[in-house]
């Protein structure tokens, strides 16, 4: 059988939000002999792009969505086992994501998390209302290549401009891409605080970390 | 619970039901059809064959009740089960007889053609609702002696929906009667499981037309359903109060249910009404102020202090364009009459009083109403919507979007729009870009997609034809 006939019922399942059957696929592809890595980036990540574009066109909903994520991350996570030692999950690079001080909106920045995560990104999700201190040890501390934050009220959106200043006088900010999001967020602001990328929603947000990390 | 509304308490009820038959007898309705007078006469009314006027005492009246079935069951063409037409249940349908189109790309105003109307049966075929089609525009382009004709043949060739027709007269509604019976395969078929209804407005101030009697009589004798509508206008064609206007529009159907219920005591019958209001500013005819709800509501309950099923208009506009004002008509007028359970809800597609039909405003009804029906859904309180389950697996400060629970839950307990504009603001974007005219658009291509027209005999049209041409 070609990959495609192990990858292709995969990514209708991923889209299915069939756990079960996306395993099957994967194990009977592993044994087949298909390159884990292969399954990650032609299988799982395309499964999850397509539910990204279901979403945007409103064909699947945010529960649904979720729940795709959720399979892919859960996957992704059983078959790093299996990857050979130069090929690494952190190709695209570890991600450092939360909501700014002062604001304790979750849901949309968790699920970017997820999908970011879910993309093939390492994702240390630092949770809602985190002070700037603890994003600059974290940073300091995890050398991540992105950093995403969150704002959902203009009062706390200023929160993001101090984060990228702190960072920016810790000597961290070079060595690392900024992304901004939330509902008050622009791309007018995101440019103004000089953040590298904004995004408008969660699938959307994949797509621009990508970009800004230069990664497929 | 559900949400429910009423405007009459049932000391007023009484008394708008005693004030109607006290003026079937002491004023009476003018019947201009000899064949209908006999038949009030045989019935038992008192009849004045120099002025044509009848007067029905309370016991014919009572008769004519007592042999109304409380819920009529509307067939369609596809198989499916039958709308039960009575008790709580909401329907909702297209409207029109209007002769003006607003265009779909031009926006602007023109006359109806043949076309357009078959592409607003199709619409109304894919859309849910509309769950069945009175028909919605006349067209311009075909001669005026048979354009009634003309309407149901487009009905019978674009939709499988229950639909609502019209007829000039006696000898057209024969006619209708025979295009239905031949697509059926004959008139037993029919009568079975009619999937029409004949339409009859009657005429205010207490007038039975020739045509609207012929109707009755020629419906009645084949037993299919008779949709019956008074449209009093209150202030002009009754009193200027809304309570007049509700005992005159109430006499007008029961002195109409008498004439159908003695040709044929089993014809099945709906009590309708589009009881409005003359526009005191403009001296023509409103449905989108507060008034028509109001009446609505008020011939609703009538209808079911009589056990009868009811129906009327709502989701109507008297706005001359797609804009504010219609949002605000269509769902007042809609969610209203809805929540009082006028089982037929009729007015989709329809704006600009009654005298234009728009694919956009039948697109932008559909998604009112569907978020009439959640409303009217209510909130329902069980020990199952109240389990503590979900809350003891997701525990204080997470949220509920990824857990099994949301995904068995939300679609039944959220109203998802097809066309409403809803999430963040882009303001580096359009911000019109997703405004709900715009998503209408997409959403009307989408949905003619999956349009399929009605599987015929290929010279069913040929034998239509004929039937209209003879």
């Amino acid at each position: 059988m070609k990959a495609e006939e192990y990858l292709n019922p995969m990514i209708e399942a991923i889209v299915k939000e069939e756990e079960e059957v996306v395993r099957k696929w994967v194990s009977e592809g592993l044994a087949a002999g298909i390159d884990p890595m292969a399954i990650i980036n032609q299988g799982l990540t395309v499964g999850l792009r397509r539910v990204g574009d279901l979403f945007a066109d409103e064909e699947i909903f945010l529960p649904g969505l979720v729940m795709s994520a959720q399979i892919v991350t859960r996957v992704m996570e059983d078959l790093k086992p299996r990857l050979k030692a130069e090929q690494n999950l952190r190709s695209k690079g570890v991600c450092l994501i939360g909501t700014v001080y002062g604001d304790i909106h979750d849901i949309g920045k968790s699920l970017v998390a997820l999908l970011l995560s879910a993309s093939g990104y390492e994702v240390v999700d630092l949770g809602k209302s985190v002070p700037t201190e603890t994003i600059v040890a974290k940073a300091k501390e995890l050398k991540p290549q992105l950093i995403a934050l969150s704002a959902l009220l203009t009062t706390t959106m200023q929160e993001q401009r101090n984060v990228i200043e702190t960072l920016e006088r810790a000597g961290v900010r070079k060595n690392l891409k900024i992304l901004v999001g939330g509902s008050p967020v622009s791309k007018g602001w995101a440019e103004e605080i000089g953040a590298d990328g904004y995004a408008e929603d969660a699938v959307a947000a994949v797509a621009e970390a990508n970009r800004v990390m230069g990664v497929g | 619970m559900e949400l429910k509304v009423k405007v009459l308490s049932d000391r007023e009820i009484a008394m708008i039901d005693q004030a109607s038959r006290a003026l079937l007898m002491e004023v009476g309705v003018d019947v201009p059809h000899r064949e209908a007078l006999e038949i009030f006469k045989r019935a038992g009314a008192m009849v004045d064959f120099s002025r044509q006027r009848v007067r029905v005492p309370e016991h014919v009246i009572n008769e004519a009740l007592a042999k109304c079935a409380s819920c009529v069951r509307l067939y369609d063409r596809a198989g499916g089960p039958p709308l039960l037409i009575g008790g709580d249940r909401v329907y909702f349908g297209t409207v029109g007889i209007a002769t003006n189109v607003l265009d779909y790309e031009k926006d602007t105003y023109r006359q109806v053609v043949c076309d357009d109307l078959r592409d607003i049966i199709r619409l109304s075929d894919v859309l849910n609702p509309p769950d069945f089609i009175l028909i919605p525009a006349t067209p311009t382009d075909v001669p005026s002696k048979i354009v009634d004709l003309i309407e149901t043949k487009l009905l019978l060739l674009n939709t499988k929906k229950h639909f609502i027709a019209e007829a000039q007269n006696g000898k057209h509604c024969r006619k209708t009667i025979a295009m239905a019976a031949e697509v059926a395969g004959n008139l037993e078929a029919l009568q079975a499981k009619p999937f029409f209804s004949m339409l009859v407005c009657l005429t205010s101030p207490l007038v039975l037309r020739d045509d609207a009697a012929e109707l009755i009589i020629e419906t009645a004798k084949a037993g299919l359903p008779l949709f019956i509508e008074s449209g009093p206008m209150c202030g002009g064609t009754s009193p200027a109060t809304l309570a007049s206007t509700l005992v005159m529009a109430n006499a007008e159907l029961l002195n109409s249910f008498v004439l159908a219920k003695t040709v044929n005591p089993s014809v099945p019958l709906v009590y309708a009404s589009w009881a409005r209001i003359l526009d005191m500013k403009s001296a023509t005819v409103s449905h989108g102020g507060p008034e028509f709800p109001l009446l609505r509501i008020g011939t609703t309950q009538m209808a079911k202090y009589y056990g009868l099923p009811s129906g009327g208009g709502g989701i109507l506009a008297d706005t001359k364009s797609i804009d504010v004002q219609l949002g605000m008509e269509k769902l007042g007028t809609g969610l209203l009459p809805a929540l009082a359970e006028t089982n037929m809800v009729v007015g989709m597609g329809l704006l600009a009083d009654e005298n234009a039909i728009s694919l956009e405003a039948l697109l932008i009804d559909h998604e009112v109403a569907g978020w009439i029906r959640r409303a009217m859904r209510g909130i329902e309180v069980t020990d199952g919507t109240t389990d503590l389950s979900v809350f003891k697996q997701v525990g204080p400060g997470a949220d509920f979007v990824g857990t099994q629970h949301t995904r068995e839950n939300f679609r039944r307990e959220m109203f998802i729009p097809k066309i409403m504009d809803r999430g963040y603001l882009a303001l580096h974007k359009d911000p019109k870009a997703k405004a709900m005219r715009n998503r209408a658009k997409e959403f009307y291509r989408k949905m003619m997609e999956q349009y399929k027209s009605p599987e015929l005999p290929r010279d069913i049209e040929t034998k239509l034809d004929k039937i209209i041409e003879e």
